[in-house]
């Protein structure tokens, strides 16, 4: 039932717009902030927000975001030099907004954010709200918004550890103590990580994905300095070092080493004001450094060296207004700055200021039960392209206790990227040049979502999506000028692309028996470059998954597996060696891990996993890990009943 | 200095990690991205050229055999062939005072040319489309894959004759060393007769 306004407030309060809390065990109790900015049960939210609660990540076996997003329905993790990038509903990479408890995060690299540099071991939940999302949260979020709530302590004193070790140096280690009281609670988390890469073409000196050691420690606390105001505080610190191997077009092999420091901080103030308003303030800051040195074996020629640092401050205040018992309104402005410092920018450095005003109001229609309205808008002003408003319109209707029914239209962007601005590369070798143009617009999109939701009884839970994205302005690179006689083409990013996405999303979740869960999606998805008359490159029109659960509480013993099976993807590639790319098909191919846990009497679990079973993957167009087998160990204190 | 020790932590978290460099310094082996040396065999001499410089061109005397540093390479007659990169410029033209022209000869290996054609010859022009960059005789001595953005001779040879009627017969061999080095320009010439 969708709570009156004044109780969804205090759950705001309870939860914080930047924290969730723990899930509920109810389906569709769960609070969720990503839809709409404030805390709301997950059933009550105007647009569909899938859910992995801790309780998920801890059953998946999963290390980093990318091994947990890479079983999900309708995600599509495609790995590559770049990292593990996300697709959602045909999207690109770059085009998927990440979040990191509201806040966006850095590194970026061709677009692409590296999921696996996220570990799992502070995420509490992770929400993924598909469609649109730049009404509230500005750029970037044309396909969809992840946004990773980190932990918060649910309990007086808890302490957990976590450990894995399996093939190809496998090794993490992590540790959380955390402590709750009336005024005061916090929470410490670090974790080590490290894995040997891998190799899918041993025939070649190159590696497939690079060996890694990462660290990170991160820590946040809230004190309630009165009963109306708060002050929180959270901050996160990562290194990561990377070792590949690469062969040049020529022959070259290459060492390639990479060093990633990252580090955020941030604050949140949170003041009641009376029994109906509530205002959020926000300040954040984060440094990303990245230092990559290339090594050629046998020659210095192709050695380089790079530092790239990039740095964001931002500003928020939200205000949430409860009006009688039909609305609830949010009002916020945000500013932002960001500089980056790289050698393959023109002048090397670039900067760009944001800010931005935004309004919502969950309006809960009177006289109609069950039904809400909730319109809202963002304009933002960037420093680069001017003022982009983005209005959004969505509608949640509850027609019977059992069925939801979901409308929501609205626009989204893109920011060009500083690379796509100012790039100036040339490649010492071949000579062709790639150059930025500070002159790029966003990207812009238009997306329609229907989407129903039907819970027959307890044991069935349906829901099906529709979705159309228009997208126009991308940006692609183009030649400017051809490699001719002596001359090397001149490659530069414009506005040129459009296209559309357009899909359905299918899921089904049972739990037949107590001991038993089941759930299947499907996904399909059909995509059109109009510029260049074909579809997008590497987007699998048929995607399913499947995920059967077993839990036998009284033996203490649980078992999970997942599927995936993957069809055909459309991909170029140049297969009669004339250097002009030909359209290929990369094959289907079915990823499946299964885990078999112990608990230890409420004291942690044993498990014993295998991801990718079926040792999927191929050099050249699915890059995926390979088999791992793997064993883990949890221990938590106290002895927590269940466990 | 006593306050360092205190702010070490702080420094460890904010960007202030080891420099990568400090582990890897250049190969302490033997370079082999120096001009080889220069083997004849009979009449037919090869050199592998580091052309390797963006900002630096580097000249060739086919007669002798070497390279040469000219003073005023615009005047100076004493070079045939200058290389940086992809760049092979001719002692003519816009590029030179030695009157060098060339002519490209296809079907033939460099053994096969026993004679100058009688037509196709040409040398360094200024630019002329407008992007800074004289219109090499030799421009066209590579082919480009676009993909992997490497360059492979094309399948020609060059007859090349100075102002004062020397000629020779030029092969480019290749544009990457042993170890994938590019601009490592292996050359493969020859005497011809005058034409």
């Amino acid at each position: 039932m969708p709570l009156p306004a004044p109780l969804l407030l205090g759950l705001l309060v309870a939860a914080g717009s930047a924290h969730a809390g723990p899930g509920d065990d109810e389906p569709g109790a769960e609070l969720v902030v990503t839809a709409t900015r404030t805390a709301t049960p997950r059933g009550d939210a105007p647009v569909a927000v899938e859910l992995i609660t801790r309780e998920d990540i801890a059953a998946s076996g999963a290390e980093n975001l990318a091994d947990l997003l890479e079983g999900q329905p309708g995600l599509d993790v495609e790995r590559s030099y770049l990292g593990a990038a996300l697709r959602m509903q045909g999207m690109n990479p770059d085009q998927v907004l990440i979040l990191v408890d509201g806040e966006r995060v850095l590194g970026a690299k061709d677009g692409v954010i590296d999921l696996g540099r996220f570990p799992v071991e502070n995420i509490q939940q992770v929400e993924i709200v598909k469609g649109p999302g730049s009404a509230l949260y500005g750029a970037d979020a044309m396909g969809g918004v992840v946004n990773l709530i980190t932990r918060t302590p649910d309990e007086p004193v808890r302490a957990e550890v976590h450990l894995r070790g399996g093939e190809r140096g496998t090794a993490d280690a992590s540790a959380s103590v955390e402590a709750k009281g009336d005024r005061l609670s916090g929470q410490l988390v670090a974790g080590l990580h490290q894995n040997d890469g891998y190799d899918l073409s041993p025939q070649d000196e190159a590696t497939t994905a690079s060996a890694f050691q990462q660290w990170d420690v991160s820590g946040q606390g809230r004190a309630a300095i009165s009963p109306n105001f708060s002050l929180g505080a959270r901050g996160s610190v990562m290194r990561r070092n990377l070792q590949g191997v690469e062969v040049s077009g020529g022959g070259a092999v290459l060492d390639r080493l990479s060093a990633i420091e990252e580090v955020q901080l941030g604050l949140t103030p949170r003041l009641l004001l009376g029994a109906r308003s509530m205002l959020t303030l926000g300040a954040s800051g984060s440094v990303y450094r990245e230092q990559q040195l290339v090594d050629q074996r046998g020659a210095t020629a192709l050695d380089t060296y790079e530092d790239h640092q990039e740095r964001l401050g931002e500003l928020s205040a939200q205000l949430d207004r409860a009006t009688g018992d039909s609305h609830l309104l949010t009002v916020g402005a945000e500013a932002m700055g960001v500089t980056m410092e790289s050698p393959r920018l023109d002048g090397g450095t670039g900067a760009r200021a944001r800010g931005a005003l935004f309004v919502q109001d969950v309006w809960r229609v009177p006289g109609v039960s069950g039904l809400s309205v909730v319109p809202g808008a963002r304009l933002e002003l960037d420093s680069w392209y001017g003022l982009v408003p983005t209005p959004k319109l969505a509608i949640r209707w509850q027609a019977a206790p059992s069925l939801t029914l979901r409308v929501s239209a609205g626009a989204g962007y893109r920011a060009p990227s500083f690379k796509e601005l100012l790039l100036r590369f040339e490649n010492p070798g071949a000579g062709y040049v790639v150059q930025g143009s500070p002159t790029l617009r966003p990207e812009t999109s238009r997306s329609l979502q229907l989407g129903a939701e039907w819970a027959p009884n307890d044991a069935w839970w349906l829901s099906a999506n529709v979705f159309h994205n228009d997208l126009n302005d991308l940006i692609t690179i183009t030649t400017l000028k051809a490699a001719s006689a002596g001359e090397p083409a001149q490659y530069g990013y414009t506005n040129v692309a459009s296209a559309w996405t357009a899909g359905l999303e299918l899921a089904a979740q049972s739990q037949p028996t107590r001991w038993l869960d089941l759930k299947l999606t499907y996904t399909l998805t059909e995509s059109r470059d109009e510029t260049l008359h074909q579809p997008l490159e590497g987007r699998a029109r048929h995607r399913g998954t499947a995920q059967a659960g077993i839990d036998l509480d009284q033996l203490g013993l649980s078992a999970q597996a997942r599927a995936a099976l993957v069809g055909a993807r459309p991909l170029t590639g140049d297969t009669d060696a004339d250097g002009v790319p030909d359209p290929i098909e990369a094959p289907p191919y079915a990823a499946l891990d299964l885990r078999l846990q112990k608990r230890l009497l409420g004291r942690g679990a044993v498990a014993l996993g295998v991801d990718n079973l079926l040792n999927a993957g191929d050099p050249t167009l699915l890059t995926m890990p390979p088999r791992l087998v793997y064993l883990s160990l949890d221990l938590t204190h106290p002895r927590r009943d269940g466990a | 200095m006593r306050h360092l020790p205190s702010l070490a932590p702080l420094c460890l978290c904010l960007g202030c990690a080891p420099d990568l460099r400090e582990d890897r310094p250049a190969d302490s082996l033997p370079q082999d991205t120096d001009t080889g040396g220069l083997i004849t065999d009979g009449e037919t001499r090869t050199l592998t050229v580091n052309a390797t410089a963006v900002d630096v061109w580097v000249y060739l005397s086919l007669s002798d055999g070497a390279l040469v540093s000219p003073a005023d390479p615009l005047q100076d007659d004493s070079w045939h062939l200058a290389l940086q990169r992809y760049n092979l410029a001719v002692n003519g033209g816009v590029s030179g005072a030695r009157e060098v022209e060339v002519a490209p000869v296809e079907g033939h290996d460099l053994d096969g040319l026993t004679a100058a054609p009688a037509d196709g010859w040409r040398t360094d022009l200024a630019d002329a489309d407008g992007d800074g960059v004289p219109e090499y005789a030799l421009g066209d001595w590579y082919e480009y894959d676009a993909t992997t953005h490497v360059l492979t001779p094309a399948d020609r040879i060059y007859a090349l004759c100075d102002g004062a009627g020397a000629c020779f017969k030029l092969s480019i061999e290749g544009y990457y060393d042993e170890v994938g080095t590019p601009a490592m320009v292996g050359l493969r010439w020859a005497p011809l007769p005058p034409r």
